[in-house]
């Protein structure tokens, strides 16, 4: 059961990273990351409840969990005025431009 | 059978579904709403390994805070933004060599024990006296993240349309008037 929980943290991994490779709008970047995050907290509460230590590992989740709450606050902000500034959320469009 | 036998067994392609339907959603909305069912599922799987309180913190703020914050920004730069993802299929040598990456890493993970059953510590002990410093760094990082929000969203002063001033009445206004 165990390998089961650890596979499905490696799944989500892996299905954020392919999503991160195609995705090109700033707000489903963010979306992934939050997949990528999900994916880290699960395994890193799964090995700590294998090692006996659940509560270092959950309190250790808590600091993830916040600062990743702060990412997407900032990375929301950021695509907001990227729109505002160059009506695109597209990063390919946005790169191009030339100031 | 047990509730707790079989739910896993649901969860897990739950998970796996909610991940793969919120990259691949067309539209922003749908995406956050797979991302909401991605975190339920994600607090559920929490309370089966024992994370009780991980489950409660992931629920509120992953499920109810992100949630909110996604669909506020998904309205401000437009609910009818599409996602521009590529739209291609993936190459078949890619997908394979993947296939054989996700083996590769899980085969040495089922040499893993078994999830240790029983208490595993106090979490409100480890966490606010043994973890005290996490603490300060998240009340750091909070205060950083507001700051940075209203800065960036902040109207830019050239954009912004100056305040129309009262001018005073001239001679030839006051004889009108009159």
């Amino acid at each position: 059961m165990t390998t089961l929980w650890f596979a499905a943290a490696l799944f989500l991994l892996l299905v954020a990273l392919y999503g991160l490779m195609l995705a090109r709008n700033l707000i489903k970047i963010v979306i992934i990351i939050q997949i990528l995050v999900k994916a880290g907290m699960l395994a890193l509460v799964l090995a700590s409840k294998v090692s006996g230590q659940l509560a270092l590992g959950q309190s250790l989740a808590v600091t993830v969990i916040v600062a990743d709450t702060i990412v997407v606050v900032i990375g929301l902000a950021l695509a907001i005025r990227a729109q505002a500034r160059f009506g695109t959320l597209d990063v390919d469009q946005i790169v191009a431009l030339e100031g | 059978m047990s509730i707790a036998t079989w739910l896993p067994f649901l969860l897990l392609p739950l998970l796996g579904l909610c991940a793969i339907k919120a990259v691949q959603a067309a539209q922003l909305l749908a995406a956050a709403l797979w991302l909401a069912g991605l975190s339920a599922a994600t607090a559920a799987s929490l309370y089966l390994i024992g994370a009780y309180d991980m489950a409660v913190i992931e629920l509120s703020l992953s499920l109810g805070l992100v949630t909110v914050l996604l669909a506020f920004a998904i309205s401000m730069v437009g609910a009818n933004s599409p996602d521009t993802m590529l739209r291609r299929r993936p190459d078949r040598a890619l997908v394979v060599l993947v296939l054989i990456l996700m083996v590769a890493l899980i085969l040495p993970a089922t040499a893993v024990p078994a999830l240790t059953a029983g208490v595993d510590g106090d979490f409100s002990a480890v966490l606010w006296e043994t973890r005290q410093p996490d603490i300060l760094v998240q009340i750091a990082l909070i205060f950083a993240g507001v700051l940075g929000v209203l800065r960036l969203l902040r109207q830019d002063p050239d954009t912004t349309p100056p305040v129309a001033q009262v001018q005073e009445p001239t001679e030839a206004d006051k004889e009108a008037v009159s």
